[in-house]
């Protein structure tokens, strides 16, 4: 096995010959092939069409993949957690957390196409904004050092892209240390492994939330360079751990259908697993309030610009789809004991959570440049619900006309002041077209989605998927929920 | 093919597994090999012996800062807040440093109680019942600030939303009703939770009463423990109720603190208005809320030969939550610095930097040292269990957390946004004594609790105890590896021993 795939891909060698064979990967290769030829291929899809519209594709990309890599995190921290805490129920599926970690390293690589398209993607980039001038942005450039350090503002982006490269070595670090030390325990049992793995896990927690709070500044609060929020990290953090939760699920359930894990991963553990996602819906709820419901009340335009856009203009649509799908429905079905102990349930709720995940960086990342009337069908739109807007046209009209109070101040009641026939329709039309999936957004998102997946089992196809000489292994087949 | 599996390399001694000095076994929880009856003696015997004069006298230093919140009181209902050093941009100073310093504090029971039992951590059984009692006090002292900060106080009830003849409704959209509601949410529940998990040790303390012949003790009790006779039924009963709480108090643990956070953050003073708060309060106050309870419990194993049931192991965990908190929170601050400068907004960079450089950068400095630094020595194991170091660092913590509410209130409000307004906040007599008198409150209603109540939840103890396991006696049937046989030999034979052997006995000690 090359250096090059160790590094990038899998850093122990398969050790089907030794392993436990009852614990391994035995089903169809299928498993694996098809999402990771169908990633591939929609990815590849998505940057043919693309071709036409860089800009497009990059957002696409950048979307995709900040999924990809938060949920990657969000397994991360799943492990780290388990270890720091002696957790004992979930060490039979915690293969399937390590395995999606260790695509950290690959998702490194996989970002420079982000790296790449910078300059489309980041409004900070444009060099013309720290020239003196028209242009000039003071805020920006009072800033400009966080990006551009130590080059001046407009040149390479030195710092920004060596944080880049900081944050998934440390990561990488830390999940191969995890990875290595846990597979290598399957074949070579040793108590020193847990205690180097709860080492590994003591200092990787404080390193690994440091890391994910600039990324997520970098990667998607800095699409909109003037806005900034102290809960950005956290949010993104929220989201990625609750699809890491959604994803090691799904797996878990998907190898059970397929014949694998049938006692290790029992209903129990994955009940445990429907309660963490039940749990982690309403945190990234109470998150996601919180930002909001704090801008929204203090009214500061520098701060309500951010959710301007995406609650009106078209972006209001996926933003109010966000609280009834991505919070209210999943809430709801995940409430009860029944539901998180039937598979089929707790599959399609992990599915469908991904799915929301996906949208929720959709929603933060598309609105920063691309406006939302701006799609194929947007004329038709308008043209249909022209009758519509008249019709409330002469409504609010009327209503300026009429007097408010008796003998209320008079000038205000003047036809002169109604709002323009123009700037009204314009404002209506923003309001009700609402804002589409582009064909390439959702290529790059099903690339990713199917991807990691992919890449996931195809590494657990090489070891044991489980890892059953774990000191806590038997502790945890016997859990139960009581 | 020969593999390796959990069973051969861990369990039997000598294999791969052991091969280390270290060992994976975790300690008992329950320490000094004791039985089920000694706990119960153990716990109960304090609220049934003569009163020590040992407690008379903490008692009359508690009663001696009762009386001097009263006095605090009486002086500030007679003369109004102007007593206090309130001035003009500082129209927050003490009164709500001390509401959110002691509301934080009454986090850590409701966590312990609640959260943590929902994680199944069974160390949570040894504090929880005192980790709530303390709660409640907290909370309790909490309530008196805001109470009083509305100047007059017989009209307090207007916080409420009553009908009422001229038409007067609260203001739904201040977070200070919102507080109103969350607190007294949160105060309610905590309260329901502790009297509900009581009752089996109110019922155990009864029957124990009975059998002395004390029949006004029993009377008491009996009343308060609602009937409680052990069945199964009420087991049933008693442990979905337990549930469900649980499961309600939950959210309120995030809630109230978060409600209590966008006093600060709704507004728009520079300093106050992060979206961060709310989670970042919530650290701040299960930080604080657990040092409390580690300076308590280092007090009362020690006085109340507790040591066997709250062990240096418990702390020691507790111990790893205030590292885990006071980390985060350290975070938070660092986080707001940093957005403070990357958002370019120059009053969010002013207040920023006048905090930790400006008139009150004595606070500032104290209030990082104490949450961020300090609590860094807990990634040394030696000082996780060492009780001088821990005791030191509840300390340094809880006064590192009353100066981080100091710095927020303060600082952002003594730079207003006119600087002829500027001034310098200091607190007056008034200030210093409600403060004081607050501690009086607390350890009065907290050493009634150690008189009278079991101070540690009995039948939840016995619940984690190798004991309670129904297969713990039958090792002798061919279940069971040498290694357990020699562990459950180890374990001293109690009544239920007995009664497991000769199932028509029943055991005599206690109901629970």
């Amino acid at each position: 096995m090359s250096a090059l795939t160790r590094l990038f891909f899998d850093p122990v060698d398969s050790d089907r010959q030794r392993a436990a064979s009852r614990y391994q990967f035995t089903g169809d290769r299928r498993l694996w092939l098809v999402p990771v030829a169908l990633g591939a291929a929609f990815l590849a899809l998505g940057l043919a069409l693309g071709f036409g519209d860089l800009q497009r594709f990059f957002y696409a990309y950048l979307v995709g993949w900040a999924f990809a890599v938060s949920i990657s995190i969000g397994a991360l921290f799943f492990v780290m957690i388990q270890h720091i805490t002696k957790a004992r129920w979930s060490v039979t599926l915690r293969r399937i957390p390590e395995m999606l970690a260790a695509n950290l390293p690959l998702l490194g690589v996989l970002g420079i196409p982000v790296l790449i398209g910078y300059h489309d993607l980041y409004h900070w980039s444009h060099a013309d904004l720290y020239e003196p001038g028209a242009g000039f942005d003071y805020i920006l450039a009072g800033k400009a050092s966080y990006f551009f350090a130590p080059f001046e503002a407009g040149a390479f982006p030195f710092f920004w892209v060596a944080r880049y490269v900081v944050f998934f070595v440390l990561w990488s670090v830390i999940a191969r240390k995890l990875y290595t030390l846990s597979v290598g325990n399957d074949t070579e049992p040793s108590a020193e492994n847990t205690f180097k793995l709860r080492k590994v896990s003591a200092w990787g927690i404080p390193v690994s939330a440091v890391a994910v709070s600039f990324f997520s500044y970098d990667m998607l609060m800095s699409l909109e360079p003037h806005w900034f929020s102290t809960m950005w990290g956290v949010y993104y953090f929220a989201g990625g751990w609750l699809g890491a939760l959604c994803l090691v699920t799904f797996l878990a359930l998907l190898l059970k259908r397929n014949g694998m894990l049938q006692h290790e991963v029992s209903t129990e553990h994955l009940q445990d697993m429907g309660k963490f996602m039940f749990a982690f819906v309403v945190f990234w709820t109470y998150i996601a309030f919180s930002q909001y419901m704090l801008y929204w009340y203090g009214n500061l335009p520098e701060e309500t610009l951010w959710f301007h856009k995406r609650a009106f203009e078209g972006y209001g649509t996926v933003g109010q789809a966000l609280v009834w799908f991505h919070f209210v429905l999943p809430f709801l079905i995940l409430l009860p004991r029944f539901s998180k102990r039937f598979y089929p349930i707790l599959g399609v709720m992990a599915g469908w959570l991904l799915v929301m995940h996906w949208i929720d960086l959709w929603w933060v990342a598309m609105p920063s440049i691309i406006p939302a009337g701006d799609h194929y069908g947007a004329a038709e739109a308008h043209a249909l619900l022209a009758p519509a807007m008249e019709g409330a046209q002469t409504v609010l009209t009327n209503m300026q006309q009429a007097p408010i109070l008796s003998d209320g101040v008079p000038e205000i009641a003047s036809p002169e002041s109604a709002l323009p026939e123009a700037a009204l329709f314009d404002t209506l039309k923003a309001h009700l077209v609402p804002a589409k999936f582009h064909l390439v957004d959702i290529l790059c998102g099903l690339g990713f989605l199917f991807l990691l997946p992919g890449l996931t089992l195809l590494r657990a196809s090489r070891h044991a998927l489980t890892p059953y000489n774990d000191p806590y292994f038997d502790d945890s087949l016997r859990f139960e929920n009581v | 093919m020969a593999t390796v599996t959990s069973r051969t390399a861990y369990a039997a001694p000598g294999g791969n597994g052991n091969a280390g000095a270290k060992s994976l076994e975790e300690a008992p929880l329950v320490q000094g090999n004791l039985s089920f009856h000694d706990i119960t003696e153990l716990v109960s015997e304090h609220t049934e012996k003569k009163t020590p004069l040992g407690w008379f006298l903490a008692f009359s230093l508690a009663l001696t800062g009762l009386g001097i919140l009263g006095l605090a009181i009486a002086y500030l209902v007679w003369n109004g807040p102007g007593v206090w050093g309130l001035n003009n941009p500082v129209g927050w100073g003490w009164a709500i440093v001390n509401f959110v310093f002691w509301v934080g504090i009454g986090h850590a029971g409701t966590l312990i109680s609640a959260i943590l039992f929902l994680f199944r951590q069974k160390w949570r059984t040894s504090i929880n019942r005192t980790a709530e009692a303390m709660t409640l006090f907290a909370v309790a002292c909490a309530l008196l600030f805001p109470t009083f900060h509305v100047g007059r106080v017989w009209l307090i009830y207007w916080m409420l939303p009553l009908p009422n003849q001229m038409a007067m409704w609260p203001q739904f959209k201040s977070p200070l009703l919102w507080d109103v509601f969350a607190v007294s949410i949160y105060g309610t529940v905590s309260l329901l939770f502790w009297y509900v998990g009581l009752i089996p040790d109110l019922g155990t303390i009864r029957d124990r009463a009975v059998k002395a012949g004390r029949t006004l003790r029993a009377r008491i009790f009996g009343f308060f423990s609602l009937g409680w006779t052990g069945s199964n039924r009420n087991w049933r009963h008693y442990e979905r109720a337990y549930l469900l709480l649980a499961g309600l108090a939950t959210p309120l643990v995030l809630s109230v603190h978060s409600v209590v956070s966008f006093d600060f953050a709704i507004s728009i003073v520079p300093g106050w208005h992060t979206t961060i708060f709310p989670p970042y309060f919530v650290a701040g106050a299960i930080f604080s809320g657990f040092a409390m309870v580690v300076t308590l419990m280092v007090v009362a194993r020690k006085v109340y030969n507790l040591e066997n049931l709250v062990t240096i192991d418990h702390l020691e965990k507790m111990n790893i939550i205030i590292l885990v908190t006071g980390t985060i929170v350290g975070f938070a601050y660092i986080t707001e610095f940093f957005i403070a400068w990357y958002g370019q907004v120059q009053y969010e960079q002013y207040a920023f930097t006048n905090r930790a450089f400006g008139p009150y950068a004595w606070a500032y400095w104290t209030m990082m040292s104490c949450n961020l630094l300090f609590p860094q020595l807990f990634w040394v194991k030696k000082f996780r269990r060492s009780i001088p170091v821990m005791f030191a660092i509840s300390i340094t913590t809880n006064i590192g957390m009353w100066f981080e509410r100091f710095v927020i209130t303060v600082t952002s409000l003594h730079r207003d946004y006119l600087p002829s307004s500027w001034d310098y906040y200091q607190p007056t007599m008034w200030d210093v004594l409600l403060f004081v008198g607050s501690f009086g409150l607390f350890f009065t209603l907290f050493l009634l609790f150690l008189r009278f109540v079991p101070m540690v939840a009995i039948a939840e103890v016995k619940g984690v105890m190798p004991q309670a396991d129904p297969h713990f006696y039958h090792h002798g049937d061919g279940h069971g590896t040498p290694a357990e046989l020699a562990e459950v030999a180890d374990y001293q034979q109690d009544a239920y021993a007995q009664t497991a052997q000769d199932p028509q006995g029943t055991p005599s000690d206690d109901a629970s």
